[in-house]
């Protein structure tokens, strides 16, 4: 089912937690929510739920307008951020409930239950009380259950924040698995710029109930549209560097070091920039291909890589990442060569 | 180490005491004296001296016809006091609950009656159900109704005394039902909703049985409270037990056999046998609630 949103607006009182949202979710896809807390993520999921009705603007799935369509009247199957298990009944009876409300008899309810046991796999687990299981299973069971009603929309709000990292890198995989499985589409809420990159076909990036970019993980990687998006993505964060731009040779100071970049290649309009650079995009090189020298400050060892951070002069920290190929030691000087660099 | 440990519990013990003390005196040794006398057959109450011990105490209050005028009373008391004042006050309670305005208001209202004197209020209820002036006649008047004579009419003794307990503990009884259901995730209520859950669907699947923790602990503390009832019936009928001792309960049958009658051995059996039905009556409702709210 497509999703639209449209001059989508929701005031709290005075604050505007959705202010003038407008975007397209096409049929199938995994649209990831993303921004910090208070960015209005949540509040736009409630408002596709109907749990809160918008102060203006439309929602349409498909080409049917439903702003004033109740929740279960909607078709979606929702999990909450702490899962909303009902303690006092069984996995099986949890999974049931759904279709309980449907009035559907109780043997194909059950029949239909089980099924959805088997694909989020907690078929053995179905005579358990939720307390009785762990994070990742009550998740599992808390998808079958949003599942069981075979809706035509999943909403997750933040489902994996409550589990530990490994678990959740387990859970986000059986997320994806079981949303392309079963062919629906899909909005999940989260604040962990990894877990929106990793599982989503596109990414809202939003700040202060503000549309900032809405794109592919890999393109909002790769083509940040602003400044906010290019520091909220990848870790550890990107490098800014205050630069100044001479339009006749059309090279970039960088503050007041003295380092210059060509920036011949951009288009660029103003005279004072900044300069964004990702870790990775600063590569040690040899002497002859190096943009500029930086002082090493020091070095953290993160299993599969190294971070760095080193003063490119002026006592402008920057940080790169490396591989345990180049032996380095804390005030050494090693030649550095910028492989990419963003202008905002 | 061990020692040390041994100081610590002799200063919690010296600690503990002067609660202990008096608990004990009040309390703990009146209630083995009361059961221990029950049992006094033959005995000087002045000097405490007990020169035969029997069961024929037992044999009185068991063969007493007013005795089981009492049991029969308090009986229809209870059955209709608990159910009727646990729903209405989850009613209550349940509109308290959801968004409605000066929700605090209401809430003192409700409670005023609970830490008001039952002294007061049987006054003012006496003053309602008056046979010439009251307020009930006055009420029914105006719907061409005669005057009952509420308080001399043995049929409605132990209707009127239901009405004023419920009332009087209405306000204590939503205030802990408001606690129970504020402790109810409202994301359950949403998550039911999605899944298509109407208001009714909603209270019988997610709210009842999660309130059963503090349903079964009203039940329970209403049950005991109402085996106990005394004090409406001994106001609101100035001190006697009603026309045709139809307001005779337990406990004033216990009161008489104390003050009036003189009668202490016989006052402690008939205590001794409430004592019993009101535990078997817990006992139960424990093993009920325990099966149920097994989450």
């Amino acid at each position: 089912m497509k999703i639209i949103l449209e001059n989508l607006n929701k005031d709290f009182n005075e604050v505007k937690a959705v202010n003038n949202l407008n975007i397209e979710i096409k049929d199938g896809e995994l649209v990831s929510l993303l921004g910090p807390s208070g960015c209005g993520k949540s509040t736009t999921l409630f408002l596709i739920a109907g749990l809160h009705k918008p102060t203006s603007g439309n929602i349409y799935f498909d080409d049917e307008l439903m702003n004033n369509i109740e929740p279960e009247d909607r078709g979606i199957g929702m999990v909450f951020q702490n899962y909303a298990l009902y303690p006092h009944m069984s996995v099986l009876k949890n999974i049931m409930f759904p279709l309980k409300m449907q009035k559907i008899n109780k043997k194909e309810s059950e029949k239909l239950a089980i099924e959805m046991a088997e694909l989020t796999k907690i078929e053995d687990l179905l005579d358990r009380k939720p307390s009785q299981l762990s994070g990742g299973q009550q998740q599992r069971v808390a998808i079958a259950r949003a599942l069981v009603k075979k809706p035509k929309l999943l909403l997750l709000d933040e489902p994996l924040s409550n589990l530990d990292a490994r678990l959740r890198i387990e859970m986000r995989e059986e997320i994806k698995r079981i949303q392309k499985e079963v062919k629906i589409t899909t909005v999940f809420v989260t604040h962990d710029q990894e877990e929106a990159m990793s599982i989503s076909d596109k990414i809202l990036l939003m700040k202060d109930g503000i549309y900032q970019q809405y794109d592919t993980p890999k393109n909002m990687y790769t083509n940040p549209k602003n400044k906010f998006v290019a520091e909220f993505l990848g870790n550890p964060p990107i490098n800014f560097i205050e630069g100044r731009f001479n339009k006749d040779t059309k090279v970039i100071r960088l503050g007041n070091t003295g380092l210059t970049i060509d920036g011949k290649d951009e288009e660029i309009d103003k005279e004072i920039l900044s300069i964004g650079i990702r870790p990775e995009d600063l590569i040690i090189t040899d002497k002859e291909k190096a943009n500029f020298e930086i002082t090493i400050k020091s070095l953290q060892t993160m299993g599969k890589e190294i971070y760095v951070m080193g003063d490119i002069g002026e006592n402008k920290d920057i940080v790169l990442v490396t591989s345990w190929d180049h032996n380095l030691v804390v005030g050494e000087k090693v030649p550095i060569h910028i492989r990419k660099f963003h202008v905002f | 180490m061990k020692k040390l440990s041994k100081n610590k519990e002799l200063k919690a013990f010296f600690y503990l005491l002067p609660a202990l003390l008096i608990i004990v005196t009040f309390k703990i040794y009146p209630i083995i004296k009361s059961f221990t006398m029950a049992f006094y057959t033959d005995f000087d109450y002045l000097s405490g001296t007990v020169y035969e011990r029997g069961l024929s105490n037992f044999q009185y209050v068991l063969t007493d016809s007013d005795f089981y005028l009492a049991l029969k009373n308090t009986f229809f008391f209870v059955l209709g006091v608990v159910p009727l004042s646990i729903i209405i006050s989850l009613g209550f309670a349940l509109l308290l609950n959801s968004n409605i305005k000066c929700k605090n208001f209401f809430r003192s209202i409700y409670f005023l009656p609970f830490i008001t004197s039952t002294v007061a209020l049987s006054t003012i209820w006496r003053w309602i159900f008056n046979g010439e002036y009251g307020l009930a006649n006055y009420l029914i008047g105006l719907f061409g109704i005669d005057k009952i004579n509420w308080l001399t009419n043995p049929n409605l003794t132990i209707p009127i005394l239901v009405l004023f307990t419920v009332w009087k503990y209405m306000g204590y009884k939503i205030i802990i039902f408001l606690a129970g259901l504020q402790n109810i995730d409202e994301k359950y209520y949403l998550s039911a909703k999605i899944d298509g859950a109407n208001k009714w669907e909603i209270f019988k699947n997610i709210t009842f049985p999660l309130l059963s923790p503090t349903l079964s602990f009203i039940s329970i503390t209403s049950i005991i409270d109402a085996f106990k009832i005394f004090d409406q019936v001994f106001v609101l009928y100035s001190g006697s037990t009603g026309p045709l001792k139809s307001g005779l309960t337990i406990v004033y049958y216990i009161f008489n056999k104390f003050y009036r009658h003189w009668q202490f051995s016989i006052a402690a059996t008939a205590a001794f046998i409430l004592f019993i039905i009101i535990l078997i009556f817990t006992v139960i409702q424990l093993k009920i609630s325990k099966r149920k709210t097994n989450y």
